[in-house]
């Protein structure tokens, strides 16, 4: 409050604060999934969404969901589809295997069971139903996966820097079965990205920056070690799987300049991407969900 | 009508039957539908409407059976709208959802991919998880579970 004698505040000419720049999010695999698991992390994702004027994702994140989501419902669907087959062998069959994505198989049996499953004891028929009945119900949705990453979770899909082939390749089923989800890139047949060119520009200070991050991270010394590759053998070609394990770095690498924010589980490989390449991380948890 | 020995005459009488039950069918969960609103409290469907669910539910099971329409696409429908209303508690969206999809399908005669995807439009219309039961957790009733039932059911240790 000012008394009579002193003159009237006059406000200041120019604003006080910039005008706010677009937020740009870049969503990781994992994000991606979680909004899909449960209901409980759904709403928490898009709660913290809503905060953001853009949500972006990549090629190469698309292609590590097929590798993983929409591979392992072809997998289930596959087994299911054998002559004979029964819902509770080809569970059991499936979650016998050690994999890197056994949970999530777990994961997807368990729903299906929630959905089919009644209170009477499984007969030989009715466990034949049952893997009939999981078995079409994948066969509507893994086609419906794809298309929801691809062309309904975010704004844009960023394709543009690395143009990965297999990111643009949806599921399809011939007379029986999916056919290959992720065929083996070869150059001249089936590959025209430009990955390996985008590795050979921006990978030698990536790799440098990195370094003192490779320690603490199998993800990023695996992604280092495939930029090794391509820049010490300019005959190197990659296919998929390479692809895969330089995951983050590449993901990073396509949003570079146009995300302005990170959202990961993954703090440790994010966190010094970020750093890196100009990202503000965002740190995804569910702290609220028990473990056993 | 009388059979004769020609087979597409056959399967054309096949059909004609299979669409009567179809339809039959159809015509039943409708009117089962309409019953429900009564049962409604706020915007769930109450305990009492149980009966209208457990009717609905073997409805869809009798329809899962019907020999209808192009090669599985009745079956697709079928498990399509069943990972939505099983084991759900049921409100208003799940009923609209299962008016949206019998009242189209009753009316139009060819059932084939297009119906299934046409089933996955009403769902997501009506604010449905298309992924419920398959990647998506679904938020159930109860919880089931496999359990191995061992042959000789003696226990294995005796208590003293």
């Amino acid at each position: 409050m000012t008394s009579p004698s002193q003159p009237p505040h006059n406000p200041p000419s120019v604003p006080d604060t910039a005008p706010q720049l677009p937020r740009r999010a870049l969503l990781d695999t994992t994000v991606q999934l979680d909004r899909q698991k449960t209901e409980a992390r759904r709403q928490k994702l898009e709660s913290i969404l809503a905060e953001f004027d853009w949500k972006f994702s990549t090629g190469i994140s698309l292609v590590e969901f097929k590798a993983t989501v929409i591979q392992e419902c072809i997998t289930i669907h596959n087994q299911l589809r054998r002559t004979g087959a029964r819902f509770t062998r080809a569970r059991d069959a499936l979650l016998e295997k050690k994999g890197r994505q056994i949970s999530l198989r777990a994961h997807i049996f368990n729903n299906l069971l929630h959905v089919f499953a009644s209170s009477f004891d499984i007969s030989e028929e009715t466990d034949s139903r049952l893997a009939e009945k999981a078995r079409l119900l994948l066969e509507n949705i893994i086609p419906q996966l794809y298309d929801w990453f691809a062309k309904e979770s975010v704004d844009t899909v960023l394709n543009d820097r690395i143009a990965c082939d297999r990111a643009n390749e949806p599921p399809r089923k011939k007379r029986a079965a999916f056919e290959i989800n992720l065929p083996e890139c070869k150059r001249g047949t089936n590959k025209n990205c430009h990955v390996e060119r985008v590795i050979r520009q921006a990978g030698p200070q990536l790799t440098i920056l990195l370094e003192p991050h490779i320690t603490h991270s199998d993800q990023l010394r695996n992604a280092v070690d495939t930029f090794r590759k391509v820049l010490e053998n300019t005959k190197t070609e990659l296919s998929h799987g390479d692809c895969r394990r330089a995951g983050d770095c590449l993901i990073a690498l396509e949003a570079e300049g146009k995300a302005t924010h990170v959202l990961s589980s993954n703090a440790r490989e994010w966190k010094p991407l970020s750093d890196v390449l100009g990202f503000e991380f965002v740190q995804i948890a569910f702290p609220e969900e028990k473990t056993v | 009508m009388m059979q004769n020995g020609n087979p597409s005459m056959n399967n054309l009488h096949q059909d004609v039957a299979a669409h009567q039950v179809f339809l039959q069918l159809c015509d039943g969960l409708v009117e089962e539908l309409g019953k429900i609103d009564a049962f409604f409290i706020d915007d769930e469907v109450s305990d009492e409407g149980t009966e209208v669910v457990a009717e609905v539910e073997a409805i869809l099971e009798e329809l899962y059976d019907c020999p209808y329409g192009q090669g599985e696409s009745l079956k697709r429908v079928v498990v399509a709208v069943q990972s939505q209303v099983n084991n759900a508690r049921w409100d208003r969206r799940h009923v609209e959802f299962l008016r949206d999809v019998f009242c189209f399908l009753r009316v139009h005669y060819l059932l084939d991919e297009t119906s299934v995807k046409t089933c996955y439009d009403f769902m997501r219309a009506r604010g449905l998880d298309s992924f419920r039961g398959t990647i998506s957790e679904p938020r159930v009733v109860k919880r089931y579970r496999i359990q191995e039932v061992v042959e000789d059911d003696k226990p294995l240790t005796t208590t003293p």
